[in-house]
């Protein structure tokens, strides 16, 4: 029995022996997970998963487009996940086309760049081919659009030209390869986890253009709405005509509206009017835009492609110089204006208010953002801390403090942790639990002592503001109020002028532009 | 000794004259150990090992992440990262068995990645935000006190796992009535007659399938961890 090898029965330190009521109440919860696992997965009822094609393995449905299907995928060569296309079944019995779709993807392959998805490469059996590429985390410009229109955003100019420079940047790489995109549209904007945008879907489009003009199958090609009037007349396209798709794109983000949009009733009366119709005006739809950005944005609409920008590379250039250009540089807007504390004045103000002073300011910066959550627990903890702020002076005494302390110190624990992660269940956006947070440290401010209240409250005002310019409200107004209350608070109202009663010092608060 | 049967018929690896682990043969399906398998995977030849690892661990990092507050989209590049870090870790040797557990080990390389993750999203504008350190004290305040709580989840999670994987081996080694006659009376809660009745077996039996099972179950989960400890690839 000597297999000179240690014997396993020396360490007993993993023995693995639950009680049958813990083992069966775990296993319960395993087969609970298979059986919801089970019914996701099979829920478009997908033969491919669990497929091998090439070195792939396929996993889960990802989404589904015109003319193909992504599908989540494991190499299993190398430990990663890939983003795997596959031609729809009606397209992968037609040897043709799939020769088509091939051709064009490696073509793709070539293109490297941060803005562009990278395409791996190939695989194929006698049933499929497919197309392998970069698995990309974030979501499409389109989510980020619908989540906008959901909770009556706007992205800001910055955002807007943020994204348009980098697909354009992507674009630009392409069309020096001599590919254009011919459908770019929201959807096909992908994003990464650092909200970059990658362009997606690069060929596919041409090779099934091509294949289906050889082979008759007359699908619609390409997204009316975003298409150019070149496009929608059936002519030739280049680089430019990406440009004006890109420029449909960037309106649509800019205004939260189409140039022509679907009252025009059908996909034909779109295309007439990509050919015949001026677009509108962006700022009939929001008011205050740059004035640069209109121009660049009208540039890319242009109906004769001479008149466009040449390709994306010249279209990410005007980006960067449209802003300071003389004649665009003065906008509608004004300045804008970005808030900032600065808590370290705040710290050295708050250090000469008496404890009370500091409570009644946490609170009212509190209220300021309670209206971005309205979970009760907020409302009596702020309550709380207000009665102790302004109550009667025995009130106020050491043990109401504590008890308040205890009460909100879960509450902002949890709240912060919510904040951080946005939230166990998304139910609410970052910025609702950021105002939680806000609130709740001011109320918990609210209930402690001088130093570390000054601490908190300028930690709270920060919070605060950033919150508010998540949830794009008014910052300013906000500043506005906590002034006067700071100015009501040390002035009048607790009465000890002797060390509190003077004004505001320069650089309490900061703008910053 | 029955239950290392497997290292009966493993082929030793020697380094220098030393001992250094048992390979027992990969194929040996229900038998596989942690430790084979991750020789496999380090070993790199076989395929099947990467998927076999992967599918064991992929679900068990990502149920982790995801209860640690990661969204679903994070929590997949998350895990991605961290199953890439173990299988560098166990191709070139930055996992240690002497030190450790994979276990262990695993956990360290998930929850760092976890709080980088958290990092990366809070730290940049709360540092920006509050220059001052009550921000970073709350911050590592909060990663200690949560430190507890998140072993906790990652041992439920590696249990869940652990018998997930079991489960899977032992239902075509135990026979299909010994599993459907355990999944209907223990897992589902059937009364033993109809169980019986249904599948044509005595009542006794569906108690003795029962208690089988569980047996089989333990014993898997002993024998597939417990020896990495000491004879994990080095």
């Amino acid at each position: 029995m000597n297999t000179g090898l240690p014997d396993p029965s020396i360490t007993p330190a993993g023995a693995f022996e639950p009680s049958d009521e813990n083992l069966i109440g775990e296993l319960r919860v395993v087969l609970a997970r298979r059986a919801d696992a089970g019914a996701a997965a099979a829920c478009p009822a997908d033969s491919l998963i669990g497929r091998r094609l090439g070195h792939y393995e396929i996993r889960e449905r990802l989404g589904e487009g015109g003319m193909a299907r992504v599908y989540r995928a494991a190499d299993l060569e190398t430990p990663r996940e890939v983003a795997l296309k596959l031609l729809l079944p009606e397209y992968q019995g037609r040897d043709d086309v799939r020769a088509r779709f091939e051709q064009e993807a490696l073509s793709m392959a070539r293109v490297r760049h941060d803005n562009v998805v990278r395409i791996y490469d190939c695989p194929k059996d006698a049933d499929l081919t497919a197309i392998a590429m970069e698995l990309v985390s974030g979501g499409s410009l389109r989510d980020l659009i619908e989540t906008g229109r959901r909770q009556s955003q706007r992205f800001t100019v910055d955002a807007v030209a943020r994204f348009a420079r980098q697909a354009a940047l992507g674009l630009g790489a392409a069309h020096r390869a001599g590919i254009v995109h011919r459908d770019i549209k929201p959807a096909n904007l992908m994003l990464d986890e650092s909200c970059n945008v990658k362009v997606a879907d690069f060929g596919v489009v041409l090779a099934l253009e091509r294949a289906t003009w050889l082979t008759g199958l007359g699908r619609q090609i390409g997204t009316p709405a975003y298409m150019s009037p070149e496009q929608c007349r059936g002519e030739r396209v280049g680089p430019a005509s990406d440009v004006y798709s890109l420029g449909v794109t960037l309106y649509e983000l800019t205004t939260g509206r189409l140039p022509f949009s679907e009252d025009a009733g059908s996909p034909f009366a779109i295309m007439l009017k990509h050919i015949h119709e001026m677009p509108p005006d962006p700022r009939t739809y929001r008011d205050a835009l740059p004035k640069w950005l209109v121009w660049v944005l009208l540039k890319c609409l242009d109906k004769d492609p001479q008149d466009r920008y040449p390709d994306g590379d010249a279209l990410a250039e005007a980006l960067v110089t449209a802003p300071n250009e003389p004649d665009l540089e003065e906008t509608d807007e004004g300045p804008k204006t970005v808030w900032r504390v600065n808590p370290v004045a705040i710290r050295e103000q708050l250090k000469q208010l008496p404890q009370r002073a500091i409570v009644a300011w946490a609170c009212r910066c509190a209220r300021r953002v309670q209206h971005l959550n309205t979970d009760p627990r907020l409302d009596r903890s702020i309550a709380m801390a207000e009665s102790t702020a302004f109550g009667p002076a025995g009130d106020a005494s050491q043990e109401s403090l504590t008890h308040a302390l205890q009460r909100v110190q879960k509450l902002r624990t949890a709240s912060f942790r919510a904040a951080y992660t946005g939230g166990p269940a998304k139910k609410q956006d970052p910025a609702s639990y950021a105002a939680l947070a806000a609130a709740a440290s001011g109320a918990c401010a609210a209930a402690r002592c001088a130093e570390d209240a000054a601490a908190d409250a300028a930690f709270v005002a920060q919070n605060a503001v950033t919150a508010l310019e998540l949830a794009e409200g008014p910052v300013s107004e906000f500043w506005q109020w906590a002034q006067r209350d700071y100015q009501h608070l040390v002035t009048a109202k607790l009465g000890e002028k002797g060390t509190i009663g003077r004004p505001i010092p320069p650089g309490f608060w900061q703008e910053r532009t | 000794m029955q239950r290392h049967s497997a290292f009966l018929h493993s082929g030793v690896k020697l380094h220098g004259g030393r001992l250094l682990f048992a390979v027992p043969p990969y194929n040996a399906l229900v038998d596989q150990t942690q430790t084979s398998l991750l020789w496999a995977v380090r070993d790199g030849q076989d395929t099947r090992a990467w998927a076999d690892f992967y599918r064991i661990y992929a679900p068990l990092v990502r149920n982790y992440t995801r209860r640690l507050g990661l969204p679903d989209a994070d929590a997949d590049d998350a895990t991605q990262e961290i199953l890439l870090v173990a299988h560098d870790g166990l191709q070139h040797g930055s996992y240690d068995p002497q030190k450790g557990r994979f276990r262990a080990w695993l956990y360290g390389v998930a929850r760092k990645r976890v709080l980088m993750t958290h990092r990366a999203r809070h730290r940049p504008s709360r540092a920006q935000a509050v220059p001052f350190d009550t921000g970073v004290d709350l911050l590592s305040s909060l990663e200690d006190h949560h430190d507890e709580a998140d072993r906790e989840i990652w041992e439920q999670e590696w249990r869940f796992a652990m018998l997930d994987e079991a489960l899977r081996r032992l239902q075509g080694t135990l026979g299909q009535k010994v599993y459907q006659s355990f999944i209907l009376y223990a897992i589902q809660g059937s009364p033993v007659e109809r169980v019986a009745d249904e599948l044509g077996i005595s009542p006794s039996s569906v108690y003795v399938y029962k208690s089988r099972v569980l047996d089989a179950i333990r014993e898997w989960v002993s024998r597939f961890e417990d020896d990495a400890h000491e004879h994990g690839p080095a």
